[in-house]
């Protein structure tokens, strides 16, 4: 029985080393491309690197990848590895660098950011925030970044019928704690009957 | 004072950052794959579930347009209807399919898929056909994230386009498939190209080599 079972683990993971060496050709410059796209501030080395990089721990790894979630795997992986790569640089930065945290001035859309804000507010927007439930507070923190109800529903792996449950009752809380709704939020697909 | 929506933002974005402190490391492959597919326990589910939230740059990974076959947490309501009209289409292709391989004298049809010509280490990858088979079904994988409303693949003799099919779509597979008559290719060698048509000029998205054998 045992040997049955090793004999079975050797044919599964020879398989996945097979599938790699399809993959490799197949999908190398698409993941480049997409690490271009996605990761602007990396370099078209650096995107090369990391695909590589993923490659090659796929090949020592051989992990068993179900057939069809190829995709999402190889997009997973590159992502995670480009922002890990980053991750290392800011903190590289930070660390051994020894320079002002901020000397450089803001950029545009950060200096927009601050003029139009104040401290106060912020306060008041964030402890509304932090006082939603977790589920509420995720679809409602897509929703502040302009997600459709599907888009929620996917990401989060709800239905969007529970989607547009936790919106409103993000609404709802949100106006009982800082008086208002939350500006420039669409809420129109959101019955308002349920308001 | 009113609270703008540069003020949301802005207690979102310290909020994400925190969290994003607290998660830690990020999800793995396997992890987010399983995610995807509804079979995480509750807490794991909701670790990457809040990755997912409060990493911008994972958020895009589970709505770019390569569906993967994910099957959502909680399903949805069945569509009995659209299932009985897919499988209804499914009969009629199949039996039309029959019925053209009846009337069609020349051999079984060929399947292949496609792999670009051009990858590190390799200065040109070809691949191969034989001649002589009623046709050719080819399946050009597609990895760009961003979407086009059609796809074309065209066949390239020479420096000229011999044969095209324009209107294609990415299937569920994330791949555009595309059936070229036997006729259209003869021995010889050949490049495909795969575009992605939008409002803008065509996107070249992929160049593929083949060659077609005589049979032996």
């Amino acid at each position: 029985m045992r040997g049955h079972g090793i004999r079975r683990s050797v044919s599964v993971y020879s398989e996945m080393r097979e599938r790699l060496s399809e993959w490799f050709p197949t999908y190398r410059d698409m993941l480049v491309r997409y690490v271009a796209r996605n990761f602007r501030t990396l370099s078209s080395d650096d995107g090369q690197d990391v695909v590589q990089d993923v490659f090659l721990e796929l090949q020592k790894k051989s992990p068993p990848v179900r057939e069809g979630a190829e995709s999402l795997y190889l997009r997973t992986a590159v992502r995670r590895r480009a922002l890990n790569l980053l991750r290392a640089r800011a903190a590289h930065q930070r660390n051994v660098v020894n320079m002002p945290e901020r000397d450089d001035p803001p950029r545009p859309d950060e200096e927009l950011i601050r003029r139009e804000s104040n401290a106060d507010a912020q306060a008041r927007a964030g402890a509304a925030i932090q006082a939603l439930p977790e589920l509420t507070r995720q679809c409602f923190l897509l929703r502040l970044h302009g997600r459709s109800g599907a888009e929620i529903a996917r990401v989060t792996n709800l239905s969007e019928v529970a989607v547009r449950s936790r919106l409103n009752d993000a609404r709802h809380r949100l106006r009982a704690s800082v008086g208002e709704l939350p500006a420039g939020v669409d809420w129109s697909d959101l019955a308002e009957g349920n308001e | 004072m009113m609270i703008t929506k540069n003020d949301w933002l802005a207690a979102a974005e310290a909020y994400m950052a925190d969290e994003r402190e607290r998660l830690g490391e990020l999800p793995t492959p396997e992890e987010v794959v399983a995610y995807a597919h509804g079979e995480l326990d509750e807490n794991a589910a909701n670790r990457v579930r809040a990755a997912l939230v409060y990493e911008p740059a994972l958020t895009d990974l589970l709505l770019e347009d390569v569906p993967d076959n994910v099957v959502p947490m909680t399903a949805p309501p069945r569509r009995s209807r659209q299932w009985i009209a897919a499988a209804a289409m499914v009969v009629i292709a199949v039996t039309a399919l029959f019925f053209a391989q009846l009337r069609n004298p020349d051999g079984p049809a060929q399947t292949l898929t496609l792999r670009p010509s051009e990858y590190r280490g390799a200065s040109s990858y070809r691949q191969t056909l034989v001649a002589g088979a009623s046709r050719y079904h080819l399946s050009a994988p597609v990895f760009a994230d961003r979407t086009y409303s059609s796809y074309r693949i065209a066949l390239v003799r020479d420096g000229e386009t011999i044969w095209d099919a324009a209107d294609l779509q990415r299937e569920p597979d994330d791949a555009v498939h595309v059936t070229i008559p036997g006729r259209e290719l003869k021995p010889g060698k050949y490049t495909i190209t795969l575009h992605g048509l939008g409002d803008e000029e065509p996107e070249l998205l992929q160049t593929y080599a083949i060659s077609v054998h005589s049979p032996q």
